[in-house]
């Protein structure tokens, strides 16, 4: 312990927005303000012909005015070959999150100084590649990121350190742009999760779309004419807007003045929104219940968790203050959710989370005091395997790590030679969200080779090792198991 | 025993007996019952590889008739198979097959089709599977999948004993994407929904909602290894029927998901001003450019600020349509709008 407080922040890195929490002198997780004096930076960025970079509010205050080069909604092409061309260069997701990382970490560090331990966090359903892409957008904004945690299971961090929790309890995250549920057993300060599922693309910008559907399709009935945002002058914040006031209040109206039509009043009610958003609500009502199955057979409900096992549910993320998502807990769990700080929650979760991993020296006592007993044990997100053949079943993809298991993670398998004097092995890591076999289902996130020495007969033991540390990075290696050796796998982007 | 994949798996083998059975010299066995030589061998394996020609035809012929598509899907595979095998056994594969089809195409008795499936039965089940893939194939090749068909696939693999897995996966392949797009091009039909995800309809309410569950979470798992935007699509549209016939199932209420109406042609409309300035050849690569704008209806007397604007409005207009119950045609015309108006953005960001 020292007498210096530590500083240390959790950033929520969102696909809408981005805040900044800090682990305080007093052991408390607290927001932080950005330049402009908000806790919330829109994930906007303007990029000018000149190169000059806006982020943020400024930024977001251009979007879908026609203004060239904004870039909004790039986290969810993180770990795609996505790109947009500007002034004959191009920008990627990962140098756009790297320019929203650097804004706010500067913002902060402009009233508080630079941080020692920065903790981020990113969906829970986040593919191996999308984690890999977010290291390195942190690494290209300069920060020293040593650690990393699912939003759902920052959120659960947060509950657990604000409010007394022992048994089961279910994160509900429903963000800007993702939807993740994680099921967690905690007892005091110590969380375990157990499972996770989501849905990648289904967060407030598709109740967004919903709802300028319903907008659309009132103005045709009432001009019987397209609906042009345009001509109208309504942009994305206008229809965000409406959201927020159907989140509040039974019915408003919006007043457009089409050029062509002159003006028109449309009128929208909280029911014909519910409606529209019904297909989207009811998805991710299957993805509570997958979660609660633990990745265990449909029909072996003995195995499953109960709805009524589940103590409580934390709704987190912007999106579940809508009425609508409040209410579908309620009708599937048969009581109340609690929603608590459900904005901030994960920043705040991600602020805990990385004092907890800088205990040791560097905290202050009541720093220390309020880390201390904290337990946090994570669990893989995904299943990763490998593609084999066997004669009864042909080419199939077989699990050599489950989703599920305890990180950090290390499995061995063994497979064989198929041929006398077999001098090379095609190896490859898959990556599915259920358990799959069918090739055909599963993303290859590496494919290599092993060499063999020659003049060897058929059965030659191959040997399979995976394993999936705390922070997201896996390591494989495929082994000679006579000679030893082996190939590395490198799962950077790129390799 | 599992296999980690070596550089040749299937057709090494094949390769082997075809390619050197000339140097064949019998093998040591029971002296009064003279083991079968190589050549005899060789003689099986190849009426059990030509075989397959027969079990296609048999599916093809499942739905009554034999069509172009699936004479030409017949023939395609074929050729793809023999490249497999490499140049010295290919000849005699291909002319043992072509014989195949020939006999084959005058009809195939049931008879026959036993006979076809006891030979290939001698065949690794790897091979089997190809054959199996081949009369999914054919089923397929005209778009349309009936009753007839399904039960020729489901007794071609009984046959050729090939194992459940490999018969869903097959199905998933060549089948679902038909079914689904028969169940999505007219009106809702919730049960042939259901039918399309393994949903009897004589089953209690709460097994079918388990059964959506589980569907959900493989469609959902789908669309994340999906590479291409179609399979995306075609996974969203499935989440969309999932969610839907869950709700309908809870409230009773069928969801109203009226596909986005067309933008109309009657008098009155103000059609959009049609290119009549070319831009610059340098800055737009023809002929994408052009192509793209007429597709979008780009005004070109406007600057690219106010086409990116244009383009912006566009686009949540196209992704405003998909999220209603296309039929894959409305649906692929969709993701073409979006492709063209992504092509469109990046060369007019470019001129700014």
């Amino acid at each position: 312990m020292t007498d210096k407080a530590a500083n240390i922040i959790g950033i929520d890195l969102g696909t809408t927005t981005t805040l900044v929490a800090r682990f305080n002198e007093a052991g408390k997780p607290e927001m932080t303000n950005n330049a402009e004096g908000a806790t919330i930076t829109p994930s906007v960025i303007q990029i000018d012909d000149s190169g000059s970079v806006i982020v943020g509010t400024e930024a977001k205050k251009f979007l879908g005015t026609g203004q060239p080069n904004i870039y909004a909604e790039f986290k969810r092409e993180m770990g795609s070959d996505k790109s947009w061309p500007i002034g004959g260069k191009t920008v990627t997701p990962v140098e756009l999150s790297a320019l929203l990382l650097k804004k706010v970490v500067a913002d902060y560090a402009e009233q508080f100084g630079q941080p020692q331990s920065v903790v981020i966090t990113w969906p829970a359903n986040y593919r191996n590649e999308q984690r890999e892409a977010t290291k390195e957008a942190a690494a290209r904004a300069g920060l020293k990121v040593e650690y990393y945690i699912e939003e759902p299971t920052a959120a659960a961090l947060y509950y657990a350190t604000d409010t007394a929790l022992d048994g089961k309890y279910l994160v509900y995250d429903f963000g800007g742009g993702t939807f993740d549920v994680t099921l967690i057993e905690a007892h005091g300060n110590k969380i375990d999760v157990l499972y996770q599922d989501g849905v990648q693309e289904l967060g407030g910008k598709d109740l967004d779309n919903a709802l300028l559907k319903i907008i659309g399709e009132k103005f045709r009935a009432k001009t019987n004419d397209e609906f042009d945002a345009v001509d109208c002058n309504f942009d994305k914040l206008a229809v965000e807007g409406s959201k927020h006031t159907l989140s509040t209040k039974d019915k408003t109206s919006i007043r457009l003045v089409s050029a062509k039509h002159g003006p028109i009043v449309i009128d929208l009610s909280r029911d014909e929104f519910e409606a529209g958003i019904s297909h989207l609500v009811s998805q991710a009502e299957m993805a509570c219940e997958n979660v609660l199955r633990c990745g265990k057979d449909p029909a072996d409900t003995a195995q499953h968790v109960k709805k009524s096992d589940i103590k409580d549910i934390f709704m987190a993320g912007g999106t579940s203050r809508v009425p609508a998502m409040q209410a579908s807990v309620e009708r599937l769990f048969g009581k109340k959710p609690k929603v608590k700080n459900p904005a901030e929650a994960i920043a705040m979760g991600a602020a805990i989370y990385a004092a907890h991993k800088a205990s040791g020296g560097t905290l202050n006592a009541l720093q220390g005091q309020a880390v201390a007993n904290i337990d946090v044990s994570l669990i893989a997100p995904h299943f990763f395997g490998t593609s084999v053949y066997d004669n009864d079943s042909g080419l199939y993809n077989d699990t050599v790590i489950s989703k599920g298991n305890k990180l950090p993670c290390r499995e061995e398998r063994t497979y064989y030679t198929m041929r006398d004097n077999q001098t090379k092995v095609d190896c490859d890591v898959t990556q599915s969200a259920i358990e799959e076999k069918n090739c055909e289902y599963v993303t290859k996130i590496w494919q290599g080779s092993l060499e063999l020495p020659s003049g060897r007969p058929a059965g030659q033991p191959i040997k399979v090792i995976y394993s999936y540390d705390i922070n997201g990075t896996m390591h494989c290696s495929f082994k000679d198991g006579e000679n030893g050796r082996s190939t590395e796998v490198n799962l950077k982007p790129g390799n | 025993m599992a296999y980690v994949i070596g550089a040749i798996i299937l057709f090494w083998g094949l390769k082997f007996f075809f390619g050197q059975q000339d140097q064949s010299t019998g093998s040591v066995g029971n002296p009064s019952r003279p083991a079968p030589s190589r050549s005899d061998k060789a003689e099986e394996m190849l009426e059990a590889v030509a075989a397959s020609m027969t079990v296609g035809v048999y599916c093809a012929l499942g739905d009554g008739n034999l069509d172009n598509r699936e004479t030409a899907t017949l023939r395609r595979w074929k050729d793809e198979f023999l490249k497999k095998v490499g140049d010295e056994a290919a000849p005699m594969i291909g002319k043992a097959m072509e014989a195949e089809i020939q006999r084959s195409l005058r009809g195939v008795s049931e008879e026959r089709l036993h006979q076809a499936c006891l030979k290939q039965k001698s065949l690794p089940v790897e091979l089997r599977s190809m054959t199996m893939g081949l009369a999914f194939e054919v089923v397929a090749a005209d778009k349309k999948v009936e009753g007839s068909e399904i039960a020729s696939l489901q007794k071609v693999a009984r046959l050729l004993a090939i194992p459940e897995e490999t018969y869903k996966r097959l199905e998933d392949k060549y089948l679902k994407p038909i079914q689904l797009a028969a169940a999505t091009s007219g009106p809702a039909n919730a049960s042939e929904h259901e039918r399309l995800l393994g949903i009897d309809p004589s089953w209690p309410k709460d097994r079918k909602l388990t059964q959506l569950t589980s569907e959900f979470a493989k469609y959902n798992a789908r669309m994340q290894t999906a590479q291409d935007d179609t399979k995306r699509a075609q996974c969203r549209r499935m989440l969309e029927i999932i969610a839907d016939l869950r709700e309908e199932l809870i409230t009773g209420r069928k969801p109203d998901r009226t596909p986005a109406p067309q933008p109309r042609t009657t008098a009155g409309s103000t059609p959009r001003p049609a290119p009549t300035t070319p831009l610059p050849a340098s800055s737009i690569p023809a002929p994408v450019g052009s192509k793209d704008e007429i597709l979008i209806g780009v005004d070109l007397t406007q600057s690219p600020r106010q086409r990116l604007t244009f383009l912006e409005t566009e686009e949540a207009r196209w992704k405003g349509r998909m999220a209603n119950q296309l039929p894959p045609a409305a649906l692929a015309k969709c993701e073409t709008a979006l492709q063209a108006i992504r092509r469109l953005r990046n060369v007019y960001q470019a001129q700014i």
